[in-house]
């Protein structure tokens, strides 16, 4: 470097700090079992949804009737229900339509919900005002309610309900994504690129949204949470998986009746529904804990 | 009114041939679409020579960020033309491109939004060379050289951010403007947020900069001691208006026009035993929306008479620079 450089001297300590850039998630990940079990719980989910059906011990339609409401034991891990089909089995099989719910309603959300977003934080003005109105209109609405409509109209099935509780989160989704980009579209170093001949489509891909998706991201988490919930609410009501197709919400309503008689086969799908949606939480929470530090 | 900008006078001669920026009658009104146009900037008039530094200064809402944002093309631009070396920044299409085509760049305030915070500094010094697609290798190697004279170096390069202090990440918006091979940078408020030690050493390599790299600056800043580091010549706003203009020497030193003289005085001083009893500037700068008649200042004014609330006082010639004040010579006599 040139002389008159060679005498300027970098005054400031920073000179040392970690390069390192992943020493965040390291240190948060150190730091929690929670976020280790809860991280731990969704992948064996992941794996039991993959291969359930190769894994369960038992056919989990095969009725049993003589040996119905068996507690727990080795032979039965989790017991029966009501017309002796075996609850580790049909939980197991009931994680696929679970976890599969859970992306076509997110994934839904994100087709609708991110455009949305985005169109209306950078295009800003009349736009912005018109689309932010559609999404204040159907924030309005009880969630449920709107989708036990659109279910009734689109038919009742786990694609549709799941589509329809998709296009319910849709516009908290783009409110999130929106304040994220409105929180970046401003900032100098976005605007600046205006003096290098950047298009905005540079400026929207190269800086805004990726620095607007932490607080997306976190959101989509816990969406995830309460697809899994809202999910099992539907399936508890009788929208979505039809019997005798096991699903986690029915086997709660099926076995719901017997409580009394038979707690075990209502409290396993209960307590696997409140662990997932608590993991898809945790998860949330570390993830905008960590994109906190960050930004 | 061509030169409106009175030089130093060693280069008096010299300097009014070799105008980089000329700025004439610029106004900006701010529209919104429910409240009233508010008018940030009127009419104001300057010109800066080749590789001197004019600054402006007022109070926040003075309009001196309007300007800055008005001639990068950041901002809107109600009339008046703005000309670099001949070329026309006010007119119409994609200004900010025209001003960096043109050799306008910009130092805003706060490097840590001016920079991507996920980009490693590398890839932010040569972003104003975006468009020529250079090869990895060859954005890194400026990158280093840049870095180098900005008084950082290769080490630096794969920082992110927010692993430098604020010092660094000034000098890393610093060597992105240059990049640019700008004739003109602005500096809108460039080292007001940085620590005084770390800002004087920006200050430094800003002035060491503008020797080395041939350029000129438009220095925004409600700072003095900046102000009278850097700039060569001094243009004090008022609610949008010029009311004085004049070597930053004599600007600092001997301010004629009321507000000027409030607005240095109000500095405070180090000195033990500094004046107490200097004329204090009392309430708020005015609504821009609503600007009392006359001379915008007016109702601030310890000067004040019937004709100032009535008239709006012209920039005129008045010891080397330009005052607008109907009492310039009355006030004189007394005694800042």
């Amino acid at each position: 470097m040139s002389d008159t450089t060679a005498t300027l001297r970098p005054l400031d300590p920073a000179d040392n700090a970690a390069p390192a850039r992943s020493s965040g998630w390291k240190r948060l990940l150190r730091g929690s079992p929670g976020l280790w079990l809860a991280i731990g719980y969704l992948l064996l989910l992941v794996v039991i949804a993959l291969f359930g059906s190769l894994l369960a011990p038992y056919d989990p339609i095969v009725q049993n009737i003589p040996n119905r409401h068996a507690p727990f034991s080795l032979v039965h891990w989790l017991g029966t229900d009501e017309i002796g089909r075996d609850v580790a089995s049909r939980l197991m099989w009931g994680a696929r339509p679970a976890l599969l719910g859970v992306v076509i309603c997110i994934v839904t959300a994100c087709l609708v919900g991110i455009p949305w977003g985005l169109a209306a934080g950078y295009l800003g003005g009349r736009i912005d005002q018109i689309l932010m109105r559609i999404v204040d209109a159907l924030l309005v609405f009880p969630g449920i309610i709107l989708c036990l409509v659109l279910t009734t109209v689109l038919g009742v099935s786990l694609t549709n309900c799941m589509l329809a509780l998709g296009l319910v989160y849709a516009p908290s989704l783009a409110r999130v994504v929106r304040s994220g980009v409105l929180v970046v579209r401003d900032r100098e170093f976005v605007i600046i690129t205006r003096l290098y001949g950047a298009s905005s489509a540079y400026r929207m891909w190269r800086h805004v949204l990726p620095n607007a998706a932490g607080p997306a991201l976190v959101k989509i988490t816990f969406l995830c949470g309460s697809a899994m919930l809202a999910q099992t609410g539907l399936s508890f009501l009788g929208i979505g998986i039809q019997p005798p197709n096991p699903s986690w919400g029915q086997s709660l309503a099926e076995s719901f009746r017997y409580i009394l008689v038979n707690p075990g086969a209502g409290i396993a799908p209960g307590v696997v529904v409140v662990l997932t949606v608590l993991s898809f939480y945790r998860v949330g929470d570390a993830l905008r804990d960590r994109l906190a530090i960050e930004v | 009114m061509n030169a409106r900008m009175p030089m130093p006078d060693h280069a008096a001669t010299h300097a009014a041939t070799d105008t980089l920026l000329d700025v004439k009658q610029l106004s900006v009104i701010y529209r919104g679409l429910t409240r009233t146009p508010v008018q940030a900037v009127a009419g104001v008039s300057f010109s800066i020579a080749r590789g001197s530094t004019l600054a402006l200064i007022g109070e926040s809402g003075s309009g001196k960020s309007t300007i800055a944002r008005a001639i990068a093309g950041l901002g809107p631009v109600e009339s008046g033309s703005i000309r670099l070396d001949g070329a026309e920044l006010a007119g119409k299409g994609d200004r900010a491109a025209e001003a960096g085509r043109h050799g306008v760049q910009i130092v805003f305030q706060d490097p840590t939004s001016a920079l991507n915070p996920r980009w490693p500094v590398w890839q932010s010094i040569v972003e104003p060379r975006l468009r020529e697609r250079l090869k990895r290798a060859v954005q890194r190697d400026i990158a280093a050289d840049y870095l180098g004279r900005v008084g950082l170096n290769a080490r630096h390069m794969d920082r992110l951010p927010q692993q430098l202090s604020g010092g660094q990440r000034q000098r890393v918006t610093i060597a992105r403007a240059l990049v640019a091979r700008p004739k003109l940078i602005i500096l809108d408020e460039a080292v007001s947020a940085l620590d005084v030690s770390v800002r004087n050493e920006v200050l430094l390599l800003l002035d060491r900069l503008k020797e080395s790299e041939q350029l000129t600056y438009l220095l925004i800043s409600h700072d003095m001691g900046a102000v009278a580091q850097l700039a060569t010549s001094v243009a004090v706003l008022y609610l949008g208006r010029l009311v004085e203009l004049g070597p930053a020497t004599r600007v600092i030193g001997q301010p004629s026009h009321p507000y000027s003289r409030a607005l240095i005085e109000a500095v405070p001083s180090l000195q033990a035993g500094a004046r107490k009893d200097a004329p204090k500037l009392s309430g708020e700068i005015g609504d821009p929306a609503h600007p009392p008649s006359g001379c915008r200042f007016h109702p601030r004014c310890p000067f004040a008479i019937d004709r100032c609330s009535n008239e709006v006082p012209v920039l005129t010639p008045h010891r080397g620079g330009e005052s607008a004040c109907h009492r310039t010579q009355e006030i004189e006599a007394v005694p800042s």
